[in-house]
């Protein structure tokens, strides 16, 4: 029980570790990579590894602590907008835990990507019932791609660090298999 | 069973912390909580000098980063530069940055506009980190007297008014914003309309113009200051460039009018302490 509840403390404190690295790279990120004045989603994209990591059950918590924080220190839209986006998306990520293998960096590159944009189209989904229709504009292709693109170049800088803090060191990595 | 329960539980997890934001949304959305509004300043604040850090320790690696992407330009830049200095030396010139701060608040405190209303002037510190919001920080808040609402111009005219104020900071919903409208008056005709932001970097789309007014391109556009409107009256806006006719059966009129003021290249800004409802 020690040992286990020392593991645990152990995983809590890395992942608070995880997502105030996220959460300082997210404020750096917005003021030095802007492409066509569009910034990554870098507390997204950790929302999307944590999902890949750690599965639905955790994932949705985690991604809804990430999407809090982003909620509170970077937008102005109404409170957990993006929390909820955030839990969805490391839900859905969470369901492929398992399916995807570490270490391999195109594939974290492409899933982090493809998942972003699917927050992204959430994101502004849900803000349209909000009353905040205004997020689906000509522009909106360009964000979702963009998005894609940047936050799958810093989930490369992300995924080993999420699967440092909360991958479960017992339980087999998964490998690709040969049928 | 234990293995139909441990699937389905993820998914009430999910429909909590669902059901947990959408109550959180509804409250913010519709009450304009005071507390989320407390908290999140309070969370800003508390960010802001971590932030200002890692900014600081990131800024020299990605202005190398950029050096080597632009090392053509750079070295003309280079040339060009030694030779600037060489003469600004024989000249022995002041600081030329501090000069144009200077200059750039000397003439925020001697606008011909709004120059009978109280202001703070803040310095612009950022832009949003948002994908979704024209908006920029600047480096003053409550303590200085700042208030959510509050209209914000600078030397070229209306920059937009104040979305959010902490303790030192303040974020500014610039006239740009697709969620923002700003009611308008064409300087020449007097004819009056909302104009409304199109989102970072696009011209204001401006409507409810009566079908048959006097409006044409160059026209300038300057808020109009009718009854519970959010800003004074007589501040620049914008110039139309754009007034196509309306057609048979139009019920209103629509132009496109491009803002004034820079805001990629703002240093100053000027939050006047003005609301409707005190006037």
């Amino acid at each position: 029980v020690v040992r286990q509840h020392a593991v645990s403390v152990s995983k809590l404190t890395k992942t608070i570790f995880v997502i105030f690295v996220a959460t300082l790279l997210q404020s750096v990120a917005a003021q030095h990579v802007r492409i066509f004045d569009v910034v990554p989603e870098i507390l997204l994209a950790t929302s999307a590894l944590i999902g890949l990591t750690v599965g639905e059950r955790e994932g949705v918590f985690l991604g809804f602590i990430c999407g809090c924080v982003a909620d509170l220190l970077f937008l102005n839209t109404p409170f957990m907008l993006s929390a909820v986006t955030f839990a969805f998306v490391a839900y859905v990520c969470g369901l492929f835990k398992g399916t995807i293998v570490h270490g391999v960096p195109g594939l974290t590159f492409f899933v982090t990507a493809i998942a972003s944009m699917i927050g992204i189209l959430i994101f502004v989904t849900i803000s349209a019932l909000f009353g905040y229709g205004e997020f689906f504009n000509i522009r909106l292709p360009l964000v979702i791609f963009l998005v894609g693109i940047l936050n799958g170049l810093f989930a490369l800088i992300l995924g080993p660090l999420v699967h440092w803090a909360l991958a479960e060191s017992d339980v087999p990595q998964l490998r690709l298999v040969k049928e | 069973v234990a293995v139909a329960r441990s699937s389905t539980r993820p998914r009430y997890y999910l429909l909590l912390v669902v059901l947990t934001a959408v109550t959180f949304i509804a409250i913010d959305h519709n009450g304009d909580s005071s507390v989320i509004r407390n908290v999140r300043s309070t969370a800003r604040d508390a960010f802001l000098p971590l932030s200002s850090v890692a900014n600081s320790i990131v800024s020299p690696v990605t202005n190398s980063i950029s050096a080597i992407f632009h090392y053509g330009d750079l070295k003309h830049e280079n040339a060009q530069l030694r030779a600037q200095l060489q003469t600004l030396e024989s000249a022995k010139l002041q600081n030329a940055q501090l000069q144009t701060n200077l200059k750039e608040i000397g003439d925020l405190n001697n606008l011909t506009f709004a120059n009978n209303i109280g202001g703070v002037i803040a310095r612009v510190t950022d832009n949003a980190p948002s994908n979704f919001e024209a908006a920029i920080e600047i480096n003053k808040g409550t303590n200085d007297g700042i208030a959510k609402g509050f209209p914000v111009i600078a030397n070229g005219g209306l920059v937009g008014r104040i979305a959010e104020a902490s303790k030192t900071r303040s974020t500014v919903q610039l006239i740009t914003d697709s969620s923002l409208s700003v009611g308008v008056r064409f300087s020449r005709s007097g004819e009056v309309g909302i104009a409304e932001g199109n989102g970072i970097g696009r011209n204001l789309h401006v409507d409810m113009i009566p079908v048959d007014a006097d409006v044409q391109k160059s026209d300038a556009l300057v808020t109009s200051g009718l009854q519970n409107s959010v800003y004074p009256p007589d501040i620049p806006v914008g110039t139309v460039v754009r007034a196509p006719r309306p057609h048979s059966g139009d019920l209103q009129r629509t132009v496109s009018a491009r803002p004034l003021v820079d805001f990629s290249h703002m240093l100053y800004v000027k939050v006047l302490q003005w609301s409707a409802n005190t006037q």
